[in-house]
């Protein structure tokens, strides 16, 4: 699998960890973050788990009434 | 009532039609993420984006407020309408006008004329045909029926028929009908109503589909539309995904970036074109590793070129090949853009060139010291090839000091026998001989190119030590038309004559070691990518010889030399990295349009995107790419093999050898891709950082 354009944060955190622990940089460089990288993974996996539009479509299923 | 139904995507719903061919005489659809989807989330930014511009336009307002006004005067024509016993629907004509006027006091045509050209422009930009979309509405007109998009939005209907239009799908559409137009809703089935009324249908004979439930399923449901509901998760979740990119972008760091390439992705992932060239694995190279690097360098470009302004860019062959082309295209993409900006000029000028002319004075230790940062050095050979000179012309003066073979090579420039040679009047008196001449010559070129009749110049190049702008500077400072020159580097190491004295005149863009951040060391462990990525398919500049009408021409290198034999099989590979840089910097062109991000912005996800691709690389990569060889065009006819040997987990217990056996090895992270998990590459990633530092690696 080619690893594209987009890297998932995850693997962006874990390339940025070599960097800070070795060499202790002052800047951010392109670490994202563990505290920012809990926040979106928990936000994706919210919104991967929780799809209002669906529940509302079962919701329309049940309350529209039906004609043969 | 009808009975609610849903689509998964495009296939069941033609499935669904084909099964009921009969029942409908139309089939109607939402527009704006039902046929159309959007490459930015959320579609709100788009508005913000047109009033950052517009603001920047008026000079003296912030964006907010400029955003903050367009949303009072679009509150206000809601208002209206429902007070007129319409639905809150407002048309984007009055709301630009009100807006103008809100802001400016007076209704400016050609402020009004701009907002519409922007909007329009960002909405293009954005908007995509979703694939399957064109497949299905050609499908629905063979079988005879009438297609119609119904949209609840802002635009004006030539507005939404334009960007159908820049979709392709104009020609698919028989009629468009937009909220904004009636004053009508599809939530509250007046906007459907009127169309049926419109179209003389009645409404058993049409289904509507779209991705709203209530504006597209139960509205249109209670009028006694068959309503669908086009249930794709896949969407839903990428665009949800995408308004969270949106939303950590405002956290600075490498999220912007992040944002912003996932913007570039997803363009690219909805370009055929795109789609089928990447089965080439160079092309596809070019397109996600080597594209945002070279693109994000030449927006830092553009960036530098609107504050020091030079009259003249000077793309220095053959690594600047690129670069050129790059700036090139990026001029047809903004044509309105550019026209204080800097004229491109292609120049053939090698380090071997400006070398031969910077001994017009005579050759120093300090100056051929250049010559032994090579590994594979031939001491004094090495020296002589490195500033053009004939080896054959200095080899009893050689002799004569002691130095019986001159390719033996030398560990230390000081050697006394070097040196003695050096200091021989005989010889430096031939050097200065042939360094006048090859100066004369290197003068006129620069000269027909008009280089010392500026006052203010850039030289732009992939980098790593300055030499060019060194030796010019050498060469020709003493001149009083010399420019000030700005040199401007994809990266900067100054590891072999420091930043002789340039301070800011000479700088890396993505790299530069003087600024010490450590998360751009990426590019410096594997320089030889970004060479090879940005190189000409020509072969490097030997000297120069006088042409016709009195013009000064540059001699390449012959295509019989050995190193020039490896560079031409290799020209096909680069031929397809650069096909897909520039296929890159279209959709990179497209999402700075959208998000105004600057070079600063997205620097950093660019360099985690190299640190993955230099320290992480996959099979496939290190496959493709130790297939390149690189060629030395400094003193050397050498080519460098970048393919190496796996290491073995058993090579742990023998760390001497593993670290003579990657010591010289130019892309020493290739050894790690065939593990199949990524620890292994990341362990050496820490033992490496601990090399250099510590041992010199």
């Amino acid at each position: 699998m080619r690893p594209g354009l987009t890297l998932s944060v995850g693997r962006i955190w874990f390339l940025s960890q070599a960097i800070r622990l070795y060499f202790k940089p002052g800047m951010s460089g392109f670490a994202p973050g563990f505290r920012n990288l809990l926040i979106y993974e928990w936000k994706r996996f919210c919104h991967a788990i929780y799809d209002p539009d669906r529940l509302r479509f079962i919701h329309s299923l049940l309350s529209v009434p039906t004609k043969k | 009532m009808k009975r609610p139904h849903r689509v998964l995507d495009f296939v069941s719903l033609r499935a669904w039609l084909e099964a009921r061919l009969g029942q409908y005489d139309c089939v109607s659809f939402d527009v704006f993420d039902t046929l159309l989807a959007r490459c930015i989330e959320p579609p709100d930014d788009l508005q913000r984006r047109v009033a950052q511009l517009l603001a920047s336009r008026l000079g003296d307002m912030s964006v907010d407020h400029v955003l903050q006004c367009r949303r009072d005067v679009e509150w206000e024509l809601r208002r209206a309408a429902l007070l007129e016993g319409q639905d809150h629907e407002c048309h984007f004509d009055p709301l630009v006008e009100g807006w103008v006027t809100r802001l400016t006091g007076s209704p400016e045509p050609e402020l009004i004329r701009f907002v519409h050209d922007t909007e329009r422009t960002l909405e293009t930009l954005a908007l995509f045909a979703k694939p399957g979309v064109h497949a299905l509405l050609d499908w629905l007109k063979s079988k005879g029926l009438r297609v119609i998009a119904v949209s609840d939005m802002y635009l004006s209907h030539d507005h939404v028929m334009a960007l159908l239009e820049d979709a392709g799908l104009a020609g698919h559409v028989d009629q468009a009908y937009v909220s904004s137009e009636f004053g009508l809703g599809k939530y509250s089935g007046r906007l459907h109503a009127k169309v049926l009324e419109l179209e003389g249908l009645a409404p058993e004979r049409v289904v509507h589909v779209g991705d709203n439930l209530v504006s597209d399923m139960r509205a249109p449901l209670q009028l006694g539309i068959q309503g669908l509901f086009l249930d794709e998760k896949h969407e839903r979740l990428r665009r949800r995904k995408q308004t969270l990119s949106a939303e950590m972008a405002r956290v600075g760091g490498m999220w912007p970036g992040r944002r912003f390439f996932e913007i570039v992705d997803f363009r690219m992932e909805h370009d055929p074109a795109c789609q089928e060239a990447f089965e080439d694995f160079y092309h596809y190279y070019g397109a996600h590793v080597l594209g945002p690097a070279f693109s994000t360098f030449l927006m830092g470009l553009l960036e530098k070129f609107k504050d020091v302004k030079p009259e003249k860019v000077f793309f220095l062959a053959r690594d600047g090949y690129l670069f050129e082309k790059l700036y090139a295209r990026w001029r047809e993409l903004e044509p309105n853009g550019m026209q204080n900006w800097p004229e491109p000029v292609y120049v053939y000028a090698s380090r071997r060139v400006v070398a031969s002319a910077s001994v017009a004075e005579g050759l120093s230790p300090d100056q051929a010291q250049v010559a032994f940062y090579n590994p594979k050095q031939q001491g004094l050979l090495s020296v002589l090839k490195t500033f053009g000179l004939p080896a054959a012309d200095y080899e009893e003066a050689a002799r004569e000091h002691g130095l019986a073979d001159i390719a033996e090579p030398l560990h230390d420039w000081r050697d006394p026998r070097f040196l003695a040679f050096l200091a021989d009047d005989s010889v430096q008196t031939r050097i200065k001989s042939f360094g006048e001449a090859a100066r004369e010559r290197l003068q006129g070129y620069f000269e027909q190119h008009g280089f010392f009749e500026c006052t203010r110049v850039a030289l732009v190049d992939i980098g790593w030590n300055g030499t060019i702008q060194k030796f010019l500077r050498d060469s020709f400072e003493s001149r009083p038309d010399y420019p000030d020159v700005h040199g401007w580097y994809f990266a900067f190491l100054g590891a072999i004559h420091g930043d002789f004295g340039m301070g800011d005149r000479i700088e890396g863009l993505i790299l530069d070691v003087r600024r010490g951040d450590p998360y751009e060391r990426a590019v410096m462990d594997f320089e030889e990518i970004f060479e090879q990525g940005a190189r000409s398919g020509e072969a490097t500049t030997l000297g120069y010889r006088d042409g016709e009408g009195g013009r000064v021409e540059p001699v390449l290198k012959g295509d019989d030399a050995p190193d020039r034999q490896g560079e031409l099989a290799c020209n096909p590979m680069i031929d397809g990295f650069q096909r897909g840089v520039l296929d890159h910097l279209g959709h990179f062109h497209a999402a700075t349009k959208l998000t105004g991000y600057g070079f600063q912005d997205i620097k950093p996800y660019v360099l985690a995107l190299l640190e993955r691709a230099v320290a992480s690389p996959t099979q496939e990569e290190v496959e493709h790419i130790t297939r390149l060889v690189h060629t030395e065009d400094f003193g050397h006819d050498h080519t460098l093999s970048i393919s190496l040997e796996p290491v073995r987990y058993l090579d742990v217990f023998a760390p001497r050898s593993l670290f003579r056996k990657l010591r010289h090895k130019p892309w020493k992270f290739a050894a790690f891709a065939h593990f199949g998990w990524r620890l292994p590459a990341w362990l050496f990633r820490m033992a490496y950082f601990h090399l250099i530092t510590k041992r010199g690696f």
